[in-house]
């Protein structure tokens, strides 16, 4: 039997220190760029850390593709757009074989790669594309790779899917399924800009185009920041919180609440708790911190469960919508699991 | 990642830093919290139990000594399981160094401590804040003190209020003072003993201790029994009275006799008479130790003789008259306390004995004069008579309901609700009187029609008249 212990070491300050100066250094180029989206930049840029694709949800305008063009810029990623149309075919995607003659005379299929092969794939209004288009995106989201004709092609790396979707206009649109939802780590919600930031806008812009970057993030840094990334250590206790919460999003959980007993059809998936884990590992990182907190895991719990959560038919006629149903579970499971006995209490401390 | 092994310098220092002694210090607060409620909450129900079980055993068998021991031991175990179920309620180190990291904002940092070399951030992480605890220990604490006087009050409140037959106590109270005057009364009569008296004193409070409301025929029987001999002792000392005050009234009835109507008789009778009423003089003063204190010598000396003046004669009177009075005075008293029936004790009163002489007379050759004294005062003056206007009358037991007694039913509800609807027509104070043949005009006799005038009538509803005409029917030749 061994006496001795053997822990992990935090990563230090000085090793944090650059790639949290650099992580500064981008969100402040992306609020130049993007005006008043300070909290949407954070989010995006932690979904960025975290290597996972984001849903981009909000009405024409709002600056969804501007975000995403800017993002591209930024990291000097390969960017590419598709319009998502309902005429869409999964080889406009994914890419197609093209029978070609070569130079002997002989006749061969060969590939040719289609938008998806790219760092950054801004698919504009993906509920617009028929499910079979919107279905070959499933496995490039997934596992980063191709497979036409038996053939499985790896996408390359970082690769990021950055929808956006209109949540009006939905005559002719397909609503994503459940499976493709779940591959995003977060939907995030762009709402219309104050009076102060439009104001900003219209003075400081001409035509509203943003101003060119001044400050890129190569690719080298970027997998440094990646690097850090992996070793922002994640507690137990906050481990525990996370996969309580995902568990709490179930109509059968010990710790479900009564709105989720009542409104929610179907929980969250283990998927929803690793994404919770890496996004929070990703706010930590954001905020100069080596290990994870309660906070951190509340900062992005409602991004990443909010589109993972099947409501029933009840919370529609009661006006319940997932964000309130995740909102009171966040405000009732306590964080520490602290059981004391009746009559005794924890007092904050002051 | 992982790392080198510890080295046990650096881990004593991780050990006793600050966070490290913040989570301890909140631990030991925490779980002296626990302790303490569990404390109170045990020591509360064992002084309720204790209490209560002192309480039994005071009331039952008395209270041991050793068992203040035993409640002392009990205390000790309660709060040594409220110590052994704090630790297991104890959180874990893990849970409060979340908790303190979660209210110090440590951001992970505090947990991390305790499953990661934290190097350079132990110096960076914000200086722990205990939070505070918060027991709502009001009402352990009044529990506990309520417990506290209740066994302080089991331990020294009178037996007798927790005693379990307290509320069961027959009270014969009445009873027994009603018993007891009516023996201070019978031995002041000197109709009995004091042997007797002490003895059924002795009875009565026995009986008094003894009365239990489990049992209360018990009691009453002893009472009724103890009541019984009382009026038993009563009746026979009425009887006894009674008939020394009859011999006293035919002796006074004689003495005045002879002294109104001696002239009136024969020599020969008024000796036989004086000699008479020497006898009853002398019995009487056997009976009565108080006449012959009421007598002179003389008279005494005349009694051995047979012989009396007018005036000792006078005096006999008086004195008879006096210890009369004084018996009658006694059976006045056992009436007044109701032990006798007053009626059935009735002496005489004074009657008239001017005649007696004349009647002894007219009577000397048919009964001896202490024969017709007795007819005398009987009332009898002979003859056929209805006896006498102020006999007492006599009862013999009650007539037998046998044969007389309506037999008891139980009337069903529907039944009784019929009762209750009935119409009463009129009341008649003298016996019911057989009328003559009637239709009756109402219920189910409405329609039948009157019998035939017999002896024996009987109104025949119609749809029995066949079975009825069947039964009388005599086949021809019979």
């Amino acid at each position: 039997m061994h006496n001795t212990e053997v822990l992990e070491t935090l990563l230090q300050p000085e090793e944090l220190q650059p790639a949290v100066e650099l992580l500064n250094k981008t969100l402040a180029e992306l609020d130049r760029i993007l005006l008043g989206r300070s909290e949407l930049h954070r989010l995006v840029l932690a979904g960025i850390l975290s290597r996972g694709h984001i849903l981009l949800e909000g009405l024409p305008g709002v600056g969804k593709t501007a975000l995403v063009k800017a993002l591209g810029e930024l990291f000097q990623l390969q960017f590419k757009r598709v319009q998502f149309t309902p005429d869409l075919m999964p080889s406009d995607i994914l890419g197609a074989h093209i029978l070609q003659q070569e130079a002997d005379g002989r006749r061969g299929l060969e590939f040719h790669p289609g938008p998806v092969f790219t760092n950054l794939l801004l698919a504009d209004e993906i509920n617009r594309a028929s499910p079979k288009t919107q279905s070959a995106l499933l496995e490039a989201m997934q596992e980063h790779a191709v497979t036409l004709l038996g053939q499985t092609r790896p996408l390359p790396d970082p690769f990021f899917v950055l929808a956006s979707q209109n949540p009006i206009e939905l005559e002719g649109t397909y609503p994503l399924p459940e499976a493709q939802l779940d591959r995003f780590l977060f939907k995030l919600i762009v709402s219309s800009a104050d009076v102060e930031t439009m104001e900003q806008i219209i003075t400081t812009r001409r035509r509203g185009e943003p101003p060119m970057t001044v400050f890129n993030v190569s690719s080298e840094q970027l997998q440094k920041m990646f690097d850090v990334m992996e070793r922002i250590y994640l507690p137990r206790a906050v481990s525990r919180y996370i996969a309580r919460l995902v568990a709490a999003t179930h109509a059968a959980g010990a710790e479900a609440t009564d709105e989720v007993r009542s409104y929610v059809s179907y929980g969250a998936s283990p998927r929803a708790a690793i994404a919770i884990a890496e996004a929070a590992r990703a706010m930590a990182l954001l905020a100069g911190r080596p290990t994870v907190g309660f906070e951190d895991v509340k900062a992005v719990a409602a991004h990443v469960l909010n589109h993972r959560l099947v409501l029933n038919y009840k919370a529609r006629f009661d006006g319940v919508d997932a964000l309130t149903v995740i909102r009171g579970l966040l405000a009732r499971l306590d964080e520490t699991e602290l059981k004391l006995p009746r009559d005794l209490e924890i007092v904050e401390a002051k | 990642m992982l790392d080198a092994p510890i080295p046990k310098r650096e881990k004593q220092a991780m050990i006793s830093s600050s966070p490290d002694r913040a989570i301890r210090s909140f631990m030991r607060r925490l779980t002296g919290l626990i302790t303490l409620k569990y404390a109170l909450s045990f020591l509360t129900l064992w002084s309720f139990g204790w209490g209560i079980a002192a309480l039994v055993w005071r009331v039952t068998a008395g209270l041991p000594r050793w068992w203040l021991w035993v409640g002392i031991v009990g205390a000790l175990l309660a709060v040594g399981l409220a110590v052994v179920l704090a630790q297991r309620r104890r959180p874990t180190r893990a849970t409060v160094s979340a908790l303190l990291d979660q209210q110090s904002h440590c951001g992970g940092l505090l947990m991390a401590s305790g499953e990661a070399r934290l190097g350079e951030w132990r110096d960076r992480m914000p200086e722990p804040r205990l939070p505070r605890l918060r027991w709502r220990a009001a009402r352990a604490w009044a529990l506990l003190a309520a417990s506290a006087v209740f066994v302080i009050v089991s331990l020294v409140a009178p037996v007798r209020w927790a005693s379990m037959n307290a509320g069961r106590t027959l009270d014969v109270g009445s009873e027994a003072q009603k018993l007891a005057a009516e023996i201070e009364m019978l031995k002041e009569e000197k109709l009995l003993s004091v042997s007797q008296a002490e003895t059924l004193e002795q009875k009565l409070d026995q009986v008094k201790a003894e009365a239990e409301g489990t049992d209360p025929a018990k009691t009453w029987e002893a009472l009724d029994h103890l009541s019984g001999a009382l009026d038993r002792a009563a009746k026979e000392a009425a009887e006894n009275a009674a008939a020394k005050a009859e011999r006293l009234k035919q002796a006074e009835a004689l003495a005045e006799g002879l002294q109104t109507g001696a002239s009136a008789m024969s020599p020969q009778l008024t000796t036989e008479a004086m000699q008479t009423l020497a006898e009853m003089m002398k019995k009487a003063a056997e009976e009565n130790q108080s006449l012959a204190q009421n007598l002179s010598a003389e008279t005494q000396a005349a009694m051995k003789s047979g012989s009396f003046t007018p005036e000792q004669l006078k005096e006999m009177a008086k004195a008879l008259k006096q210890n009369k009075a004084a018996l009658n005075a006694q059976l006045s008293k056992l009436n007044q306390a109701g032990m006798i029936d007053g009626k059935n004790f009735k002496s005489g009163g004074q009657a008239d004995n001017a005649g007696l002489a004349q009647f002894l007379k007219e009577n000397a050759n048919k009964m001896s004069v202490s024969d017709a004294v007795g007819q005398w005062c009987e009332g009898g003056k002979g003859g056929v008579d209805r006896g006498r206007g102020d006999a007492a009358m006599t009862w013999t037991d009650g007539s037998s309901e046998k044969g007389a007694k309506f037999k008891e039913q139980v009337l069903s509800p529907a039944a009784l609700a019929g009762l209750s609807e009935s119409q009463l027509l009129g009341l008649s104070a003298g016996a019911p009187t057989v009328g003559q043949n009637k239709t009756v005009s109402a219920g189910a006799l409405n329609t039948a029609a009157p019998g035939g005038g017999s002896a024996y009538t009987q109104t025949i509803l119609p749809r029995h008249k066949g079975a009825v005409k069947r039964y009388f029917d005599r086949p021809q030749g019979k």
